[in-house]
């Protein structure tokens, strides 16, 4: 194993490089056809290359832990001053488990965008982009450095800001846009101040000497430290405070919102966290601070999902939510049963998530727009009213879809760590949100399935028959589109499917694969599935004359508003900052700078009097010799003399 | 006594003298040449370039006119750096020729001054063997004559352009250059009565200096002599007549006022500061070092002060000339021989840079006949030049910069550093404080005129044909853009 640690591992280093010069080839192919095929070929490629590895995988996982081996990237070590970076990849079984859903993920975004976004004419830009998405996300992953993982965490937050904006044209995109941008940079300066800390502590950047040195030197240097870690995952996973801009990226492309929910960007924060948990566990502090976050997080997330108007939009809410379960356990126990807890709920969301993103986006294709009441019944034939059921049913966490099995754990971790207050927050947050979740995946799933009531048609006005036959015109078009939709989106909406229909159940079987032996608590079972049913009732209940949300009545559009979030970090940020950047242009403008103009001034004014006062007689100029002969000679005659006394 | 002569180091001195004399030979035999008077001057100057190159790269200064043992001094000595200000004086000399004696070649220009090629070529030559040897003089004698050779035929020079304001500006000229020149001879002779000795060899100076009666006399000469010098070059309050003759004279006679007569005035204060400098320890000559850096302080303030407004292009170099005179005696305020390298040095770049932006001037403006009524210059007539004329626009920004001391002027920005080193010591750090409220004034002087030159503008007009000035200008923009890539050809 020490001989492996200075080896390069070509299998993990191809699963990096493969999707990154598949980005670079696509940027310089971008306006040709043939980037489709380099970007989707390179997909696959990745995922038989982290297919390989996950198969010869060999080290026995359970007992002693999780074996990490300590690979070389390739690139040769740096010192710089007193620090040393290693630039090391880390490689063990879940690295590779993770990597492979990665993959996976982009491969099925990669074929289903060259399908969903055929008419776009930046096609080749945005497949690029998710190619370099995916290769920064890898990266992360299988960091062993942490200015490696600084790497990939800034390159993934860039081709968010790029995938968000996609459609440039529209205003609303490029806000978006921005605004993901902004709010995730904010929280990164806690990124890189917080490796800034680790880094000068422990004389090198390598996740093994980081580890080796803290856990020695615990305090409140590392408790700051890995609290500004913490606030940088908040920012990227959307977490409370930061939670807005997810909803806002729902500008974007439906591909480029599943990859961003399911594999990459909001969950890296899940897996750095989890590669560093044995500096989170000394750091109790870091822990309460996400411990609150994100049981605010999950149940506001939830409460936000009831409300929305917008399908799409709904499934970024449950993202939020979902992001903020998936760190519930490494809030509470940062330890290995912890993580794996959390690393099979990212593994699970990953899959029904990109599922449910990708059959919206099959779903809304045709009728442009992912408003439920658009929705209503488009979910008619059988591959996607499975495809439907199987994916709410996950996010319910229903048992024996891969939803349940890893909120199962989560909750049984989450119970098995002990009371306490922090346990107890998460716990009752975690079985709220469970039943939220069972309602709004409900209610969802209700408006896509159930078809569109049927209201008597005299008692319509004019205007509104019209409007319902256009729809009806409209949905019976949208049936025919999707009948007609090419084999490939088909393939990875089946593929999707049935991942997330028997993923959990692969992966119990795999146990080993995370780490620690999957204990199924027919305890925790039992109390969330009689939980999520109690949801699905409710939902089933007042879903009775409709979609539910219309129950909210006036009070809706401050749930599409998220609950005025925007507002509040336009008056609690943006306009601080902008006045204080005014403050400090007025110093520099009428403070710093009045002096150096006020010289210039005098200049140019004696300038002119000098000007005017020089006259050109050769009298006045012999006598300007003269004055200046006598000064001269009296100055230095009398210095000369006071010196010489 | 014999003195031993060793001709060929007496080149750079001699070959424009003989030349002058050969084309006011040429000049009885055939008055009706022209060329043969420019051929036979840039021949003679290219001689003295030859020679006083070869100068400048040896260890060894050039020596002739030696005494015999015991004194054993040599009256004419050209070390390195006298070699360059030599190299720089016969330059810039040609240029001037080709100026006024080049822009007549088949235009059909007239003559830009009375008179004809011949008595130009020669009053030139002239001004520069005067130049050349008071660079290298070590004895009172050679040092007066050569200062004076090289002042008197700038005056007639001034003068023969035949306009009003070319016969004020030499009034002025004149005026001044009497006082200065009785200035001088008492200064000399105020050196003589106190070391007894008519060189500035330093065995009579430091007895001088050891007796404080006979230093006090010595400082007095040392002062007068510096008011001599002063209005040579141009320093307040002796600078007077700086901007009416330059505004006044013909363009190419402006720019030998600019360069050659420079050279001459600073080989002559090198000479005494070095003597000074050799002899000098305790007792310290304040007297000398505060008048010194009361000169070069208040030029170097005022004249950027009044340049900041100047409107016509050959004031503001007047002006501007005023202000890099304080420049130039900067270093040697010091009173050490690396103070008077520095100041050669700075000299050099600013001729080079100088020379450069008169030739441009005088492109854009176009020749002037004798005796013709100038047309009024103004800055706002180069507006644009570097979008219409790119090469002529691009030396001028580069000239100014390197006036400025600013990058890509790499040349003069080396100048100034070299120029602040000397003085940047615990005693003098108020000198070299003021000398950087100068610079930041001088850089706005200059840059006022780069962005004219940047901005839009109706400079567009298509230039006139004046061979001469065109092959002076790359003869300069070669030296400058050079000098400006390997600043270590002038300071080493």
């Amino acid at each position: 194993m020490i001989e492996d640690s200075v080896s390069l591992h070509l299998p993990i280093v191809a699963t990096i490089l493969i999707p990154f010069a598949a980005a670079l080839l696509g940027l310089a192919a971008a306006r040709r056809s043939i980037v489709k095929d380099i970007t989707v070929i390179a997909g696959f490629l990745a995922v038989v290359s982290a297919a390989y590895r996950l198969v010869t995988i060999s080290e026995p996982a359970t007992g002693s832990g999780v074996p990490v081996l300590t690979v070389s990237s390739g690139i040769p070590e740096i010192a710089l001053g007193e620090v040393t970076i290693p630039f090391d990849l880390a490689v063990g079984s879940r690295t590779a488990l993770i990597s492979l859903v990665v993959a996976v993920v982009t491969l099925a975004v990669l074929a289903f965008a060259t399908w969903y976004l055929a008419e776009d004419d930046r096609l080749g830009v945005f497949l690029a982009t998710v190619s370099l998405f995916a290769a920064a996300m890898q990266l992360v992953v299988h960091s062993g450095d942490l200015v490696l993982t600084l790497v990939g965490w800034e390159v993934m937050g860039y081709c968010s800001y790029l995938l968000i904006g996609h459609w440039s044209r529209s205003g609303r995109a490029r806000r978006a846009a921005y605004k993901s941008f902004i709010v995730t940079r904010l929280a990164d300066v806690g990124f890189v101040l917080g490796v800034v800390i680790l880094a000068s502590g422990a004389r090198s950047t390598g996740y093994t000497e980081v580890v080796t040195h803290w856990s020695a030197n615990t305090g409140a240097a590392l408790t700051l430290a890995i609290s500004l870690l913490v606030i940088a995952v908040l920012g990227k996973s959307a977490q409370f405070p930061f939670q807005d801009w997810l909803a806002d990226a729902m500008a974007g492309p439906t591909p480029a919102s599943a990859l961003i929910h399911a594999a990459t960007m909001v969950a890296a924060g899940t897996v750095v966290l989890a590669q560093l948990r044995l500096l989170l566990a000394l750091a109790p502090a870091a822990q309460w601070l996400l411990a609150v976050s994100v049981a605010v997080t999950m149940i506001l997330g939830a409460v936000l999902a009831i409300g929305q108007s917008d399908l799409k939009t709904l499934l970024a809410w449950s993202t939020v939510s979902q992001v903020a379960v998936m760190l519930a356990p490494l809030a509470l126990v940062a330890d290995l049963e912890g993580s794996a807890a959390a690393l099979f709920h990212m593994y699970s969301h990953a899959l029904f998530k990109a599922l449910l993103f990708l059959t919206i986006g099959w779903l809304s294709l045709s009728i442009h727009s992912t408003l439920a009441a658009r929705l209503q019944g488009t979910a008619g034939r059988r591959l996607s009213q499975a495809a439907v059921v199987i994916g709410f049913a996950a996010l319910a966490g229903l048992p024996l879809v891969v939803g349940g099995w890893s909120k199962e754990l989560v909750v049984a971790t989450v119970a098995g760590a002990g009371a306490g207050a922090r346990g107890g927050l998460l716990l009752v947050a975690l079985l709220v949100t469970v039943v939220l979740t069972a309602l709004y995946a409900t209610r969802a799933a209700l408006i896509l399935v159930r078809p569109g009531q049927q209201k008597a048609d005299e008692d319509l006005t004019t205007g509104e028959l019209r409007a319902v036959v256009a729809t009806r015109a409209a949905l019976k078009e949208a049936q025919h589109k999707l009948d007609a939709a090419p084999f490939t989106p088909r393939a990875v909406i089946v593929l999707l499917t049935v991942a997330t229909a028997f993923g959990g159940i692969v992966l119990l079987a795999f146990e080993d694969l995370l780490g620690v032996p999957a204990h199924v608590s027919v305890l925790w079972l039992t109390v969330t599935l009689v939980l999520a049913l109690a949801g699905i009732a409710l939902a089933w209940v007042l879903s009775k004359d409709g979609d539910l949300a219309l129950r909210l009545g006036s009070r809706q559009p401050l749930w599409d508003q998220g609950f005025q979030a925007d507002r509040a970090y336009l008056a609690l940020v943006a306009t601080p900052v902008l006045a204080a950047a005014r403050a400090v242009r007025a110093l520099d403008t009428q403070v710093v700078d009045a002096p150096v103009r006020a010289l210039a001034r005098q200049a140019v004014r004696l300038s002119d009097r000098a000007g005017d006062a020089q006259t050109s007689r050769p009298l006045t100029a012999a006598a300007l010799v003269g004055i200046g002969l006598v000064v001269l000679l009296a100055l230095g005659v009398v210095i000369t003399l006071g010196g010489g006394a | 006594m014999r003195v031993a002569v060793d001709w060929f180091a007496l080149t750079p001195v001699l070959a424009p003298a003989l030349g002058a004399l050969l084309v006011l030979v040429i000049d009885a035999i055939s008055p009706r040449a022209r060329m043969p008077h420019l051929g036979v001057a840039l021949v003679a100057l290219g001689a003295g370039v030859a020679v006083a190159g070869y100068g400048a790269t040896r260890a060894e200064p050039l020596r002739s006119l030696c005494l015999e043992a015991p004194e054993g001094a040599c009256l004419y000595a050209a070390d390195r750096m006298a070699g360059v200000l030599q190299m720089c004086a016969l330059v810039a000399a040609a240029v001037v020729l080709l100026m006024l004696v080049g822009d007549t070649w088949r235009t059909g220009a007239g003559d830009p001054l009375r008179g004809g090629p011949a008595v130009s070529a020669a009053l030139v030559l002239a001004a520069t063997a005067g130049a050349t040897a008071v660079v290298a003089a070590q004895d009172l004698g050679t040092w007066l004559v050569g200062l004076e050779l090289a002042t008197l035929p700038m005056i007639a020079l001034v003068a023969l352009a035949a306009r009003r304001e070319a016969l004020h500006g030499a009034l002025t000229l004149l005026v001044t250059s009497v006082l200065s020149f009785a200035l001088l001879a008492l200064g000399v002779a105020l050196w003589v009565i106190a070391t007894g000795s008519s060189t500035f060899a330093t065995s009579g100076l430091r007895d001088a200096w050891r007796v404080p009666e006979e230093r006090l006399v010595l400082v007095a000469a040392v002062l007068v002599l510096l008011a001599g010098l002063g209005f040579k070059l141009s320093l307040v309050p002796f600078h007077a007549w700086t901007p009416t003759t330059y505004a006044g004279a013909a363009v190419p006679i402006t720019l030998a006022l600019a360069t050659v007569s420079k050279i001459a005035a600073l080989g002559a204060l090198v000479t005494v500061v070095r003597a000074l400098s050799s002899v000098v320890q305790a007792p310290s000559a304040t007297g000398v070092v505060v008048a010194l850096a009361g000169l070069a302080l208040i030029s170097m303030l005022l004249g950027n002060l009044i340049a900041l407004r100047q409107v016509d292009p050959v004031r503001l170099l007047a002006w501007s000339a005023v202000g890099q005179a304080g420049w130039v005696v900067l270093p040697l305020v010091a009173l050490t021989p690396a103070g008077t390298v520095a100041a050669a040095g700075y000299l050099a770049a600013y001729v080079i840079a100088t020379a450069v932006a008169f030739i441009v001037v005088h492109l854009v403006h176009g020749p002037v006949g004798a005796g013709v009524p100038g047309r009024a210059r103004e800055l706002s007539h180069t507006a644009g030049l570097a979008r219409n004329h790119l090469v002529l626009g691009s030396l001028l920004i580069l000239a100014l910069l390197s006036l400025a001391g600013l990058p890509p002027g790499v040349i003069g920005l080396v100048a100034k550093i070299a120029a602040l080193q000397p003085v940047a010591t615990p005693d003098l750090w108020p000198v070299a404080a003021l000398a950087v409220v100068g610079a930041v004034l001088g850089v706005a002087v200059y840059l006022r005129w780069v962005t004219m030159l940047l901005a839009a503008g109706r400079s567009g007009g298509p230039l006139q044909r004046m061979p001469g000035s065109r092959l002076a200008l790359l003869i300069g923009g070669v030296a400058l853009v050079v000098t400006s890539v390997l600043p270590a050809l002038v300071f080493r």
